[in-house]
């Protein structure tokens, strides 16, 4: 009897005991996986920053894409500023999704339009991480550039969502709806917020803050070209000035960066980098494993351009001679201009390496009657995002209009457009033209120097606002709310009130 | 007194003990329980045993057989039927085992007889058709695919739906149970209800299933030795357009295109063909034929709209090079070969009291009926019985697998062998040229990809166990084991550079993934069963478990210079679990039982369930009103409980982040997903009731079960604000229901010495509803989750037929299709079809005669709909000009045809899916035929004293009857690039998937 209590003891206390037991043994971790707050070690701040960099640059994630600086917002710019006609298209059937930037018909389905949304968010959720939890870190100076880095980020995207997703910004439209801003991370599904549009000139005071803090806490780190240093957020400042028309704010920024840098030698020489180059102020960072995309995964810049068939399925057919006409818009590009260079030789069997380093073009070995760019032939190549031609440009440009657009131009102006042209073997403009013929030539360079880089579509906006139209889109207005890009059904859906 | 009792009564029993062929079994012991008293039986079975009253127990027992007692009432002479241990009386339930004859729960036994004897690699291959409740559908004849296995129907949307695989004691995480050595297995068993999988608790959904494996024998050592040889090749070949009717089509292909510039790019509105000198106003057939015919190389195309238009004049040999080609070439036969296969296997058997061993080695090579598809394997096993002492008994199981599959593309990726059906037959290839397609080059031949490429998948495993039993004494034992499932698979994709993804590289494309799998189990209970009250029985067991599971990934491709950091994954469960079974007399069976699960999936506060059952038996036949002599058995069986299921994924409750994506050459971190506290498991509830039945002294048996399966807080992903990073989370949203029933009926037709026939048939009908997903729906290609409707139904564009005169495809635009339209964007998706069958069953018939044995296996699946896919291509109206099915030449060729097959649309590359392709996937199919012949006695001792030695014909899918256009019907393409949800929606789809072969072997085992 005694026993049999015994054993009745026993038998009853097993399972309490592995209850209580064992709940240590499921704290269970997998590895190359972490969770809880990250944001304890120096370390995990340094690989956290990295993951917005890799968000950033839209690198590879095998996710839904959104590939940001690293494709999505050159080729949504590019495809919106570009008239869609018989020689210049999209073959809809390799890249669905980007058709609709082509037909200016941009539906709030559109997955290139969510994917771009979804990571831009990502990106900023990532940084917001970084700067709720940047007094974990100790040491003054690393938490200085982490926090500068990671402030820049926001800053950047933000502007970049408030171009693309609101009215340009302008007197009329300082108060109309934009996008949603988000100051602190999201770890659980119940720390969402009731997400409300923020007004345009809520979002640009925002990225403006943002860079000026930036620039603030970068000022006094040593330049690491390869990440962002206060002179990517004093060129970012510059786009922002420029795109609000404010010429005075935009040369202070220029002014201080542009001597930083010196144009490459040659005009093409500008892309298709390994390294930094001396013309490069930000680059989203490529290699082959770590690339925005490339032939196999069908996303990213070259895989959609090129048309070799070890790099891309040449999604736009360009006919080389369209450039040239005088169509709406057009680079007017001629014969002597470097950047205007095609390559006509190459051959079923060729691949990218076939591409001479000075083609600015080569020909589509598939479909022979159109050509295909090589500003993005290698996809394990850098991305320039900002680069000194632009802001030369951008410095002409605002000092021209600082300076009351005085005729004959001469001085910085002429200097920096000079320096552009002549660069791709263009003669230099002489001192001798007047604001408005200046300003013409001035115009139709940045689309030479720029075009695919999806920077001109903005420009388009911004000219308009200024009362200096130059060119309109596929006969729209620029300003025209059809190019505006619509917050996402699935956002939508999700956030109830924010589209209302 | 006493003594002269027993005196007067002391009486001599003599009698056989015989298999259930009849046959005596030599040395069997008969003992008088409780005493020492025992006899053997001779070379033909015979005993006698010198009983006191007559009225004593005996206990026989026989080595392969299940013991039997039985209750003297002044026998004198008894024949004894002895049944093999591995089928009937007890059943295996997982954590101690039940006598049949209590059980309360519905499980199916499958026996290692009834275990198919074709070289089929897969376990659950060789389960199809056998027993009710068991749903097996092939992915495809490819080697080495998986097979889909549904207990009930599915119960969930986002996790797995395929059962709980359970080998010796050890729950799988590495998929293994398709590569058990089948001839090792000893049982199988299919726990269907909550009352039988409520033990497993989490992860008992999909229902269980147990696989036993061999154990120790005792006595002299037995050698089992077999081999097998077998062809297999299609079952089918389509009826696919030949080279002429190709070029036929590429002219019109041509001419189509012309018409379209002429009329849609010029304006030209209507128009006139003019060749040879004659005027069509139409491109009908005849006129196609005879122009193509006339070798015309000159059309010109007026406007008869526009008179003053300019004629349009086209040159066609030299618009369009694919008229030269001239070859004749049958795909089909360039890709499907004959692939023969061997299999041999050994195994040892013996042992003494103390010690039982069995061990085997076993060798498969199998060959694909595609070129390039092999499956090799090697299974070792050992497993070793000790009696300790008298109360401690050690029990020791180990099973090492081995395989090499020479594999193919994915069907959707280029170079999957069966693509090249859709390459046009008016071509051909050069060998020395890479395989390249002569005239239309820039296609892909798949025979490049197989001859420049190899594809080499292996799985080193392990899988086994090491338990003690303590048998305190007859009422009280404890049980603890341990064990382990390690699989490490490895896959070595080469892609030489004449190969598409190589082209470019110089020395090709490598890619090697590896994958870790590390499953460790400990289970412990202990086992109380005592009389109560007279006949009263009770029996307690109560237990605990702990599971703790790892895998890890990693991946390398020559493309990439650095191996990617790929998250791993890892789950532990940690458990408590009893059950109470009591015996009310003989009539009575109730069993209560519970299981406290614990999860390393949920967060702090969901982190444990409690499943719990309870059931109950009534034995009517033991009822004392109950007076049918005939009927043997008739119990009725009730039981209702709940069981859980996890989600796929490790830690969703939590905020993951994952060191991946490397950016430059830094190190990066990024979150994996957004938290959710509030996840909790899956819970299934299941009602089932069921009857047993046995009549004219068990010559008919049977089952017949009905349940309702309910599972609600379905796992689903749900749309959230993508400022969070993130476009779903999972959250527990739905509920879903299976409702059907089963029936299981064997029957004893004929039982004489010489000859025997049996039947058995099992039949299963199951209807699958998701009865809420919170307005959500899932899309994924043609199949669909939707409320109201069964997971994973047809929901596309309804194809209505072809307008005479335009000859454009017309869609439905309402569910009756009544208006239609021509405009495929335009048209709504609907449910069109049920991927998931309404009844499926076995009929299986064995007949022996003398030393013949015959047995043949029908499987049948009915009321199931199928997307033949592969028909976007093969059969679309020559769609891209690519080689086409022979009823395609019965197009819309010019107005007033009247037909189902749409134009040809040179200016149509998309596929446009449809209910066009779909197709009834009802199919009755011979599945096993099998002609054993056994050696008798008298030939065996001449070959110096063999114990048994028997050969064997046998066919594996002779014979299918079907309406479906595929190849097989038995097919159900997956894309691993879908995940679990994908693989959950996306079923009963034919996308260029491999038939099952038909496969012929021949046999011998040998017993020694």
């Amino acid at each position: 009897m005694k026993l049999t209590t015994i054993y009745k003891s026993i038998i009853l206390s097993i399972p309490v005991l592995f209850i209580l037991g064992c709940n240590d043994l499921l704290d269970v971790e997998a590895e190359n996986s972490l969770s809880g707050n990250v944001f304890v070690t120096d370390q995990n701040f340094e690989d956290a920053l990295n993951g917005a960099y890799v968000n950033l640059g839209g690198i590879y994630d095998g996710v839904d894409g959104g590939e940001l600086y690293g494709g999505g917002f050159q080729l949504m710019g590019t495809l919106l500023s570009r008239q869609k006609n018989s020689l210049f298209f999209w073959r809809s059937s390799e890249a669905p999704n980007y058709q609709d930037f082509m037909d200016k018909d941009v539906l709030d389905i559109n997955l290139t339009v969510e994917s771009n949304w979804r990571r831009a968010y990502e990106t900023i959720n990532i940084v917001n991480g970084i700067l709720t939890n940047i007094s974990n870190i100790d040491n003054a100076d690393l938490r200085e550039r982490i926090e500068g880095e990671a402030l820049a980020i926001r800053g950047m995207i933000y502007f970049e969502l408030v171009r693309f997703w609101a009215p340009q910004y302008e007197a009329s439209t300082l108060n109309s709806p934009a996008v949603p801003i988000l100051l602190e991370p999201v770890n659980d599904v119940n720390d969402l917020p009731d997400l409300t549009q923020a007004t345009v000139i809520d979002v640009y005071t925002r990225a403006i803050t943002d860079l000026e803090g930036a620039e603030a806490l970068l000022g006094g780190v040593t330049l690491d070209r390869t990440r962002i240093n206060v002179d990517v957020c004093r060129a970012f400042l510059a786009r922002i000035a420029m795109q609000q028309n404010d010429f005075n704010t935009a040369l202070g920024y220029l002014n201080q960066v542009v001597p930083q840098y010196t144009l490459s030698a040659t005009a093409m020489g500008a892309f298709n980098n390994t390294s930094i180059s001396t013309e490069d102020v930000f680059v989203v960072q490529q290699n082959s494993e770590s690339t925005s995309g490339n032939i196999a995964t069908r996303t990213g810049l070259t895989a959609h351009l090129g048309s070799l068939p070890d790099i891309g399925f040449a999604a736009l057919n360009i006919n080389y001679e369209v450039l040239g006409n005088n169509v709406e818009n057009s680079p007017l590009f001629y014969s002597a201009d470097d950047r205007y260079t095609l390559q006509d030789d190459l051959e079923v069997t060729s691949t990218s390496s076939d591409i001479e380093p000075t083609a600015a073009y080569y020909n589509d070995v598939i479909n022979t009657l159109a050509t295909s760019t090589a500003k993005f032939k290698r996809s394990e190549a850098n991305i320039p995002v900002i680069r000194l031609a632009e802001l030369l440009l951008s410095r002409a440009e605002a000092a021209l209009e600082d300076g009351g657009f005085a005729s004959p131009v001469t001085g910085t102006p002429l200097a920096d457009l000079n320096a552009i042209r002549t660069r791709a073997g263009l003669p230099a403009l002489l001192d001798t033209l007047t604001a408005d013929e200046f300003y013409d030539s001035l115009i139709v360079e940045r689309n030479r120097e720029l075009i695919f880089e999806g920077i001109y579509f903005h420009d388009l906006k911004r000219l308009e606002a200024n009362g200096r139209r130059v060119f309109g889109i596929s006969f729209l207005s620029p300003l025209d709310p059809s190019l505006i890009l619509p917050i996402p059904q699935a956002e939508c859906d999700a956030s109830p009130g924010l589209c209302d | 007194m006493y003594m002269a009792f027993s005196l007067s009564a002391q009486v001599t029993l003599r009698g056989t003990v015989t298999d259930a062929g009849n046959k005596g079994i030599a040395g069997a012991t008969v003992q008088i329980e409780g005493t020492s008293i025992s006899a053997l039986t001779d070379a033909t079975g015979a005993f006698s045993i010198q009983l006191t009253d007559g009225y004593e127990t005996l206990v026989i027992s026989a080595e392969g057989f299940s013991p039997q007692k039985i209750y003297l009432t002044g026998h004198t002479s008894l024949n004894i039927s002895m049944k093999s241990s591995s089928k009937g009386n007890v059943v295996n339930t997982g954590i101690g085992s039940q006598s049949k004859d209590e059980l309360t729960s519905s499980v199916s036994s499958i026996s290692a007889e009834d275990v198919s004897p074709a070289p089929l690699i897969n376990l659950e291959q060789a389960n199809q058709g056998v027993t009710a409740g068991l749903f097996v559908q092939n992915s495809s004849g490819t080697l080495g695919q998986p097979t889909q296995v549904r207990i009930r129907g599915g119960s969930s949307l986002s996790a797995s739906n395929q059962p709980l695989y359970v080998v010796d004691g050890v729950p799988l995480t590495s998929q293994n149970q398709s590569n058990i050595n089948p001839s090792n297995i000893a049982s199988i068993e299919i726990l269907k209800d909550a009352s039988a999988t409520a033990i497993y608790g989490t992860r008992a959904a999909n229902g269980v299933i147990i696989i036993t494996t061999k154990d120790g024998g005792s006595g002299k050592m037995q050698v089992n030795v077999d081999y097998q040889f077998g062809v297999s090749e299609t079952p089918k070949k389509l009826d696919i357009q030949n080279g002429d009717e190709n070029l036929l089509q590429t002219f019109e292909y041509i001419l189509r295109g012309y018409e379209d510039f002429v009329i849609e790019g010029r304006g030209y509105e209507e128009i006139d063909l003019i060749a040879d000198g004659q005027t069509y106003d139409n491109i009908d057939r005849a006129t196609l034929e005879a122009l193509y015919n006339s070798g015309v190389d000159e059309v010109t195309f007026v406007s008869t709209f526009f008179t003053s238009a300019p004629p349009i004049t086209f040159n066609i040999p030299g618009f369009y090079n694919q008229l030269r080609a001239s070859g004749s070439t049958n795909w089909q036969n360039e890709v499907f070969r004959q692939g023969t296969s061997h299999r041999a296997n050994v195994d040892f058997q013996g042992g003494s009291e103390q010690l039982g061993y069995f061990a085997s080695a076993g060798y498969s090579t199998q060959e694909g009926i595609l070129i390039g598809n092999k499956f090799d394997r090697f299974n070792g096993s050992l497993s070793l019985d000790s009696k300790i002492t008298d109360k401690l008994s050690a029990n020791l199981n180990l099973n090492y697998i081995y395989t090499k599959d020479n594999r193919l593309p994915e069907n959707q990726d280029l170079g999957f062998p069966l693509q090249a059906i859709v390459l046009p037959a008016s071509d051909t290839y050069d060998p020395n040229n890479n395989y390249q397609i002569d005239v239309r080059s820039l296609e892909y031949n798949p025979l490049t990809e197989v001859n420049y490429s190899s594809n080499v998948a292996s799985n080193n495993s392990v899988l086994g166990g090491l338990g003690f039993t303590y048998q305190v004494n007859d009422k009280l034992s404890f049980d603890v084991n341990g064990g382990i499932d390690l699989a490490k698979y490895e896959t070595d994709l080469f892609q030489g550079p004449q190969t598409q993804e190589g082209a470019g590289t110089g020395n090709g494309r490598t890619r090697v993934s590896d994958e870790n799998v590390t499953n460790k189990i400990f289970n412990g209970w202990a086992t109380y069963t005592t009389d109560v009250s007279g006949s009263d029985k009770l029996s307690v067991i109560l237990g605990g478990s702990y599971q703790d599971s790892k895998a890890t990934f990693t991946f390398s491709d020559s493309f990439f210079p650095r191996d990617a950091a790929i998250p791993g994954s890892a789950f532990a469960f940690v458990s408590a679990y009893t059950r109470v079974s009591y015996s009310l007399g003989d009539q009575f069976d109730f069993q209560v039982s519970g299981r406290m699960d614990g999860s390393s999936k949920f967060s702090e506060a969901n982190r444990y369930g409690f499943f719990p059952a309870v059931s109950a038996g009534w034995k009517l036949n033991n009822a004392p009103f109950f007076n049918v002599s005939t009927v043997d058995l008739l119990k009725l069986r009730a039981s209702y409980g709940l069981v859980g299921n996890t989600p796929t994924d490790d830690f969703l409750y939590r905020q993951n982040y994952y060191r991946s994506t490397r950016y430059g050459v830094e190190a990066t971190l990024e979150p994996a997903n957004l938290a959710n506290e509030n996840l909790k498991w899956e819970t299934t509830s299941q009602f089932n009731v069921g009857l047993d039945f046995g009549i004219m002294n068990s010559r008919i048996t049977g089952s017949f079960d009905y349940y309702i399966k309910t599972t609600s807080d379905l796992l689903f992903p749900v749309p959230v604000s993508l400022t969070s990073g993130f476009s779903t989370i999972f959250d527990n949203i739905g509920e879903m229901e299976n409702k059907g029933f089963e029936i299981n009926l064997s029957s004893t037709n004929v039982q004489t010495s010489d000859f025997s026939w049996t039947t058995d048939l099992n039949l299963s009908s199951n209807k699958n509803t998701i009865t809420e997903l919170n307005n959500q729906q899932a899309i994924v290609g043609v199949n669909a989750f939707l409320e109201g409707q069964s997971a994973g139904v047809f929901y596309m564009k309804k194809f209505v037929g072809v307008d005479p005169d335009t000859g454009n495809a017309l869609y439905a635009l309402d569910e009756e299709g009544e208006l239609t339209t021509d405009n495929w964007s335009e048209a709504p998706r609907m449910v069109v079809g049920d991927p998931n069958p309404d009844l499926f069953g076995g009929l299986t018939n064995s007949v022996a005669y003398k030393n013949f044995e015959f047995s043949f296996m029908f499987q049948f699946v009915m009321g199931v709909d199928l997307y033949f896919q592969t028909g976007e291509f093969l059969s679309n109206s020559g769609i891209l000009n690519l080689g086409q099915s022979q009823d395609q030449v019965n197009r819309w060729y010019a107005p007033g045809d009247v037909t189902n097959i749409p134009k040809l649309d040179p200016a149509n590359n998309f596929p446009l899916s449809s209910s066009r392709w779909l197709s009834s996937g009802d199919y009755v199919r011979l599945k096993n035929i099998t002609l054993t012949y056994n050696f008798p006695e008298s030939v065996l001792g001449s070959l110096g004293g063999l114990r048994n030695m028997s050969i064997y014909v046998s066919a594996t899918n002779l014979l299918t009857f079907t309406d479906y256009i595929g190849y097989d019907p038995d097919v159900s393409y997956f894309d691993p690039l879908d995940g679990i949800i994908g693989q959950n929606i996306s079923r009963g789809v034919d996308n260029f998937n491999t038939p099952q072969p038909r496969i012929i072997m021949t046999g011998i085992k040998i017993g020694l």
